[in-house]
């Protein structure tokens, strides 16, 4: 009997009625036993249980030996975190905040197993951070799948869209799989990544486990269970860096606030002669249906969009943003916007560098460098820095606007509070004052991190 | 093919179809010219202006989804794009951004503290490259996408595009499905084969259930499927959909699983008006077998042919003989031709006729092709050699020896 890999599954070859293991089950499509392919290391422990001789075909993952060069030292939190993975089997979970040295706990991981590794992160831009950080880490190559490229290399880093779309071909040659940023995972289509993956070892990393569908229960099944948890505030100040918060409220200029109202007349009224009512789940279902059905529904909506736009005040922030880099100009300033558009009025307006989903691989890294360096003391970025770009330098971060999504601002937040010595982080929100923006800071501001602002709950 | 935001359905009842627009409806024909010209218009223009135009000319009409449908086509079809600026853009970047980096903060108003303006950093660089300062300017974000230049667009008959525009339609709705099935009857094996051949280049694998006369239903889906439902191969399905409008007589269900987790079917069958882009690939194929077929007819037999093919279900893969002889008496025989193979392509021919294992199947092989009578001796059917043409009396010599047999087919349940 033979075990193969084979498009994201294992299949028995040659089978003549031995026992197997219960994954399996027949294929009367083509005439095999077939099993989920992440049932590789139960299968293999049936099989050396039972003193079963199977021709096993299916890993082509190599063994390395690997010697991790200069890294920190490990904090404590990392330690135990690491040793909690071990003893869970090499098989789990660890759920630290941003910026509180992930990435360290997946390097010693990488070296433990000592094994091909997939490194599986949602962005372009983390995709290149890990390629640096393995690259400098380890002396081995580094290989790249997303992005543009497709070579694997005994350390491999693989965006999520990626992985989901090539695991049926390259399910067998990885030992261990790291997904960071964790809570991506367990949907639809990306959980497809971790079930065709034969991967005996696996660890996933991140700062909120918890996913608002629920699916963050597939995990256990997917990566195993959580091994180390600890939250934002018993680290701060200890191991990040101290922060606080100031909060700008600006005056649209006149003319945006004009527009505003008018844009916001005319949505209301349509809404008001519809008897649409947006706070009920099924007001915005009603407009968008009524919305596609008429031109005035077509016009209210095309309004709803310009008042969202105008809303965020633009013009006068700007004004507020060119005070802040006056207020700090020899600090390493990090601006984040939230549709590109904005984020390259600023890059010309101010003459900064700006990055993007547009921005290329090449050009991303020389900007991060050069920032890092002090050769640039600006960045304005959309939504692509969220998650775990390590900036150590920034020490001023500046959201100009945002979604309400309490996840993206904390992450934000991270960004700013790596630990360096003396170092003490602003963060600055400039707010649209009497819009609808308002309710949006409020609703990002409601998290642990920013404890003594919550009004619903009592600080730490 | 269209974004899953494009797809525009109705549901009734059970099942979900996609909203198809008659191609020959004038309301359509002159949206889709109208398109045409605004690109056409826009040739040395910017991406950005090219949307903007569009939008402008979506404006408060119901009908946008279906423009942006087609715009993609347009753009994905039928668009070339170019960058343009004095000097590569990036490398424009690192110089403006490095110089305003020496006079940071760059500000509106020149003031005593801080008196440099993007207007004064975009003169110097104007200076030092001998070009005007909105050139720069110009230059310094040349290669985003929207600013790209639309150098070249090759303008699609409406009628085309809107053919086109329904089959990326009911391509869209197949990205959610989890099980194709498929009901073909009598196709010509040539068209059986084209069907095969791309289920197996889409990597989706097939369970048929049926025979010649009945009809075969075939369903469709990929290795994972036995453990969950999966949309993961809904891309390939989609892709797979042109091959199958080629097809003569088929029908098709498609099991659909909905955002909301609702499943509903969609169903298609070669009565329905869509046009595959496809090209035919099946003329070489049909010249030999037409030829043969035509001779045939001529020669003196109570053996008659169809062309209306078996599928012989080997389960990792298909055969599908190119004749089909039916004799008064009862006995039936197939006939498969082994014309111009590359080497490692008839090792694995000659391996799926062993494993079809039929005594009833027929092999004319070329004798362009280097094989011997050495690697056919454990073939169970009669086999021969042919030189340029097929001759109706090599066929009926072995048809002659085909004996006679019970009610039921030898291997059919293979």
């Amino acid at each position: 009997m033979r075990l193969c890999f084979e498009e994201g599954t294992l299949v028995l070859r040659d089978y003549a009625d031995q026992e197997i293991p219960s994954p399996f089950v027949w294929d009367a499509r083509v005439d095999l036993y077939r099993a989920q392919a992440h049932f590789y290391r139960e299968s293999m422990a049936f099989f050396r249980a039972r003193n079963l001789v199977v021709d096993n075909a299916a890993p082509r993952y190599r063994t390395l030996d690997l010697s991790l060069g200069q890294t920190p030292a490990l904090h404590p939190h990392q330690r135990e975190s690491i040793d909690a993975w071990e003893q869970h089997r090499r098989r789990g979970i660890v759920v630290l905040p941003t910026g509180a040295g992930k990435s360290l706990v997946a390097l010693h991981a990488i070296h433990s197993v000592q094994r091909s590794a997939l490194i599986v992160v949602p962005t372009i831009d983390l995709m290149n951070q890990w390629y640096d950080l393995l690259t400098q880490s380890f002396s081995c190559p580094v290989g790249l799948l997303g992005g543009g490229y497709h070579e694997l290399a005994a350390l491999t880093v693989s965006t999520y869209d990626s992985a989901y779309m090539h695991m049926e071909r390259y399910g067998n040659r990885f030992g261990l799989l790291v997904y960071d940023e964790v809570h991506h995972l367990p949907g639809e289509m990306y959980s497809h990544s971790a079930e065709m993956s034969i991967a005996p070892y696996r660890l996933g990393l991140t700062a909120t486990i918890e996913r608002a569908d629920g699916r963050h229960v597939l995990l256990d099944a997917l990566v195993g269970p959580i091994a180390y948890e600890k939250g934002i505030r018993p680290l701060s100040g200890e191991y990040l860096s101290e922060y606080r918060i100031e909060r700008r409220q600006v005056d649209m200029v006149a003319e945006e606030r004009v527009a505003y109202e008018a844009a916001r007349q005319t949505y209301r009224d349509f809404l008001e002669e519809k008897n649409i009512r947006m706070g009920t789940q099924n007001g915005w279902r009603r407009f968008v249906q009524l919305s596609s059905n008429s031109s005035a529904g077509r016009r209210a909506m095309l309004a709803y969009r310009t008042h969202r736009q105008l809303a965020l005040g633009t013009t006068a922030k700007l004004r507020v943003l060119e005070d802040i880099f006056k207020a700090h100009p020899r600090d390493r300033v990090l601006v984040f916007a939230n549709d590109n558009q904005t984020v390259y009025q600023i890059a010309r307006q101010f003459l900064v560098p700006a990055i993007t989903h547009q921005t290329r691989t090449k050009e991303r890294k020389h900007i991060l460098e050069k920032f890092n360096r002090g050769d640039y003391l600006a960045l304005v970025t959309s939504k692509v820095l969220n998650e775990g770009v390590n900036m150590p330098e920034a020490n001023v971060a500046v959201v100009l606007s945002g979604s309400a999504t309490i996840r993206e601002h904390v992450q934000r937040l991270g960004r700013i509070l790596r630990r360096r010595q003396g170092k003490r982080a602003v963060l600055y929100e400039v707010v649209s004052a009497n819009t609808i923006e308002e309710r949006m800071s409020q609703q990002r501001s409601r998290h642990e991190a920013y404890g003594a602002r919550n009004e619903d709950e009592p600080a730490a | 093919m269209l974004t899953s935001d494009l797809l525009l359905t109705q549901s009734r009842g059970p099942y979900i179809a996609p909203r198809y627009i008659d191609v020959d409806d004038e309301k359509f024909i002159e949206l889709a010219d109208g398109l045409i010209a605004l690109f056409q218009a826009h040739e040395g223009r910017t991406r950005g202006q090219l949307n903007a135009a569009l939008d402008a000319h979506q404006g408060d009409r119901t009908d946008y989804r279906i423009q942006r449908g087609l715009n993609k086509l347009l753009f994905d079809d039928h668009c070339e794009f170019h960058i343009d600026g004095p000097i590569p853009a990036d490398q424009l970047r690192d110089e403006v951004f490095s110089f305003a980096r020496e006079n940071h903060p760059i500000v509106r108003e020149p003031g005593p503290l801080y008196p440099t303006t993007a207007a004064h950093v975009l003169e110097h660089m104007a200076l030092k490259y001998q070009v005007s300062s909105e050139e720069i300017e110009r230059g310094l974000y040349a290669d985003l996408t929207e600013n790209h230049l639309l150098s070249t667009f090759t303008a699609p008959d409406a009628n085309r595009l809107l053919n086109r525009y329904n089959v990326a339609l009911a391509q869209a709705m197949l990205y959610r499905c989890e099980i194709l099935y498929l009901s073909v009857f009598k196709n010509l094996p040539h068209r059986y084969k084209q069907l095969f051949k791309f289920i197996k280049f889409y990597r989706l694998i097939h369970a048929i259930e049926g025979d010649v006369d009945a009809g075969y239903e075939i369903a469709l889906d990929g290795p994972v499927s036995l453990f969950r439902h999966s949309q993961k191969y809904g891309l390939q399905m989609a892709v797979f959909l042109p091959a199958l409008l080629l097809c003569t007589r088929w029908s098709m269900r498609a099991d659909i699983l909905r955002k909301d987790g609702r499943r509903q079917q969609f169903i298609l069958d070669d009565k329905s008006p869509l046009v595959s882009h496809y090209r035919d690939q099946t003329l070489y194929d049909s010249l030999l077998e037409e030829t043969f077929a035509a001779r045939f007819a001529q020669s003196n037999t109570a053996w008659h042919m169809e062309r209306e093919s078996e599928i012989i279900n080997l389960k990792e893969t298909v055969m599908i003989p190119d004749f089909t002889f039916h004799h008064p008496d009862g006995r039936t025989a197939l006939l498969e031709i082994v014309g111009y193979w590359r080497p490692e392509y008839l090792r694995r021919k000659l391996e799926k006729l062993r494993r079809a294992g039929r005594s009833d199947l027929i092999i004319a092989i070329s004798s362009r092709l280097n094989v011997s009578q050495d690697d056919l001796k454990d073939l169970s059917g009669e086999a021969f050699f042919f030189k340029e043409r097929i001759q109706p009396r090599d066929v009926l010599a072995c048809l002659e020896r085909i004996p006679a047999l019970p009610a039921q087919r030898a291997g059919a349940s293979l």
